[in-house]
């Protein structure tokens, strides 16, 4: 193969790994800013506005993205993620290589829980002219959502040509109980003054056991257009439909955006959609009520009621298995705070206080105005 | 040694029956005059086979909580009306804890209809968490007639994990933007598989056709 060849191989890899975790890509950073309407599976649609900053490095063996984005719903709750992941392209053979790659994501909605990912990858990649592909597993741990070691088994084949790529992939998840099949196809044409990429896909399968309402089987896409402005600015426009990633906990979406991209230093646009990340991630998440969430488990005789408060110097709480008196927390790890106490199934009634402050309603519990001028958390143990 | 004896003799008969009972875990807690109206309650509640751990604990609460002690006999007796109404409901065998949750969705806005449906449609199983999603499902925006409908509607199949899995799907929706009645409708349309029309859900208790917002 060509060195030019080896370029747009590897130009070529990195745009595939965009349909996974954004590992490699070319080198440039560059801002964006956007409008997304926006409607989840099941959902209200709503208005967003994006701001995605993200930057790439390439070299021929080391690749680094990092992405951000913060974006502002109507409801004025806002999600922040960020995304960082690196890829190592070993050996030198013109016909195989092998990839190692790492990622990390985390994201935050309304200043009250976060979730994340680390993933960590291993491909095999075949090259010929101008085609090529790949095999590859991700196998890493999700924070914040559901349980299970995620592994993610890839297979993908590619073709370039002047101005028009193709790319197809089939990827089989594996979380805890949940299995599900993905396969994507996606072709992107660059023109002088255009570049549309269009995707496809279908989950023609997926058990998902723990959740009736998700893993139904159902076909996707999106369309991206952009339209270069000036050597540093352009325009995307973009809508579709994407399906939920459990291990990156992505909810899946419809959605029509439309933005600007500033290319802050670098050598080349690349046509990452303004809407991308921010809306991606957003999560089944949050809570309203003013205290750290309570977590309970355990049986009835010796349950461990469970606060996670970072910055707290004491945490104490009260309820109806108290008698009302308050109890102090210990603890037991950095930000984690336990007691055990004695309490039987059914509803109680609970507040909780950090640092000495104000009585207050533990994030989850159900809040209830009470006779005596404040609130009190209604939990339910069962 | 007799004339000894009088004071003690006319101090018993001088106090009156409410007074007898009194409650040890409110001394030193309730104020004076709210406990001997609360040791009241307790003692009502006791011939009327109410449960009386619930009464005594709001007392306490409001005690801890720096009630004036009015409000803490209001809150009582206010607590003791709705375990009659839900006792009543949910019938004689009801534990403290069903009692107190079908209490917390009376508070809510659920209907006394409503908890004595309950009880029909789940003969001889525990209603402590079908009662408390109603009451949560009202607190998180849903009408309570709408809340009380979702709670029957999975009332004949639905156990307790799936009652708590509902409720959690249905406030994670309303915190990601779907309005209450749209997220209980998607919900429970999955949960009883009511409808099969794209775009539409059936409203539980109403038996309503609605659109999905786009």
């Amino acid at each position: 193969m060509t060195r030019r060849g080896w370029r747009e191989a590897l130009a070529i890899v990195a745009w595939l790994l965009t349909i996974g975790p954004p590992v490699a890509g070319q080198t440039e950073g560059t801002l964006g800013l956007g409008a997304s309407v926006i409607e989840y599976d099941g959902f209200l649609s709503s208005g967003a506005v994006v701001f995605a900053p993200a930057l790439r490095f390439d070299s021929p063996r080391l690749s680094f993205g990092g992405q951000g984005s913060w974006t502002m719903f109507e409801s004025g709750r806002s999600v922040i993620q960020g995304t960082a992941a690196v890829a190592w392209l070993a050996g030198s053979s013109r016909a195989w290589r092998l990839e190692l790659s790492g990622s990390a994501g985390a994201s935050e909605y309304a200043a009250e829980s976060v979730t994340g990912h680390l993933l960590a990858g291993a491909r095999l990649h075949v090259f010929a002219a101008g085609t090529g592909g790949w095999l590859g597993a991700n196998l890493g741990q999700s924070f914040g959502g559901p349980s299970g070691v995620p592994m993610e088994l890839v297979v993908a084949g590619w073709s370039v040509s002047n101005r028009v790529a193709l790319v197809g992939s089939a990827t089989t998840t594996f979380q805890g109980r949940l299995r599900q099949l993905d396969l994507v196809g996606a072709i992107r044409w660059t023109g002088p003054k255009l570049e549309l990429e269009v995707r496809a896909g279908a989950r023609p399968w997926a058990h998902d056991p723990e959740n009736a309402s998700g893993g139904f089987t159902e076909a996707f896409g999106e369309i991206t257009m952009t339209v270069p402005l000036s050597p540093r600015l352009a325009v995307s426009l973009g809508g579709g439909k994407y399906p939920s990633d459990p291990v990156r906990q992505v909810v899946g979406a419809r959605y029509l955006s439309a933005g600007f991209r500033l290319r802050t230093f670098g050598r080349q646009a690349r046509s990452v959609p303004v809407h991308t990340t921010g809306v991606l991630r957003g999560r089944l998440v949050p809570t309203d009520e003013n205290g750290p969430p309570l977590e309970i488990g355990g049986p009835a005789e010796r349950r461990t009621l469970r606060i996670r408060a970072g910055d707290a110097t004491s945490v104490e709480l009260m309820g109806d298995f108290t008698d009302w008196i308050p109890v102090r927390l210990t603890r037991v790890a950095p930000a984690v705070w336990e007691i055990k106490l004695a309490i039987p199934a059914g509803v109680h009634r609970v507040n909780i206080r950090l640092n000495g402050g104000v009585w207050s309603v533990p994030g989850g519990a159900r809040l209830e105005r009470t006779e005596f001028g404040g609130s009190v958390g209604i939990v339910v143990v069962p | 040694m007799r004339l000894g004896m009088i004071p003690l003799w006319l101090l018993i008969a001088a106090t009156p029956p409410m007074a007898r009972g009194q409650e040890p875990r409110l001394l030193g807690r309730v104020p004076d005059p709210a406990r001997a109206q609360v040791d009241a309650i307790l003692d009502a509640a006791r011939v009327r086979g109410l449960p009386v751990e619930p009464l005594l604990d709001r007392a306490l609460e409001g005690a801890t909580k720096g009630a004036p002690p009015a409000a803490i006999v209001a809150a009582v007796t206010r607590l003791r009306d709705e375990l009659v109404v839900v006792s009543r409901a949910f019938g004689e065998t009801a534990s403290t804890a069903e009692l107190t949750a079908g209490a917390s969705a009376l508070r809510a806005g659920a209907g006394a209809d409503d908890l004595a449906r309950l009880r029909r449609l789940r003969p001889g199983r525990p209603l402590t968490v079908a009662a408390a999603v109603m009451a949560d499902l009202v607190a998180a925006g849903v009408a309570a007639d709408t809340a009380a409908g979702a709670v029957l509607a999975l009332a004949q199949n639905a156990d307790d994990a799936d009652y708590i899995a509902f409720r959690r799907n249905v406030q994670r929706d309303i915190e990601l933007g779907a309005s209450p009645a749209a997220a209980l409708a998607v919900r429970i349309r999955s949960a009883t598989d009511l409808s099969s029309t794209p775009g539409s859900e059936t409203m539980p208790g109403t038996g309503a056709s609605r659109k999905r917002k786009p």
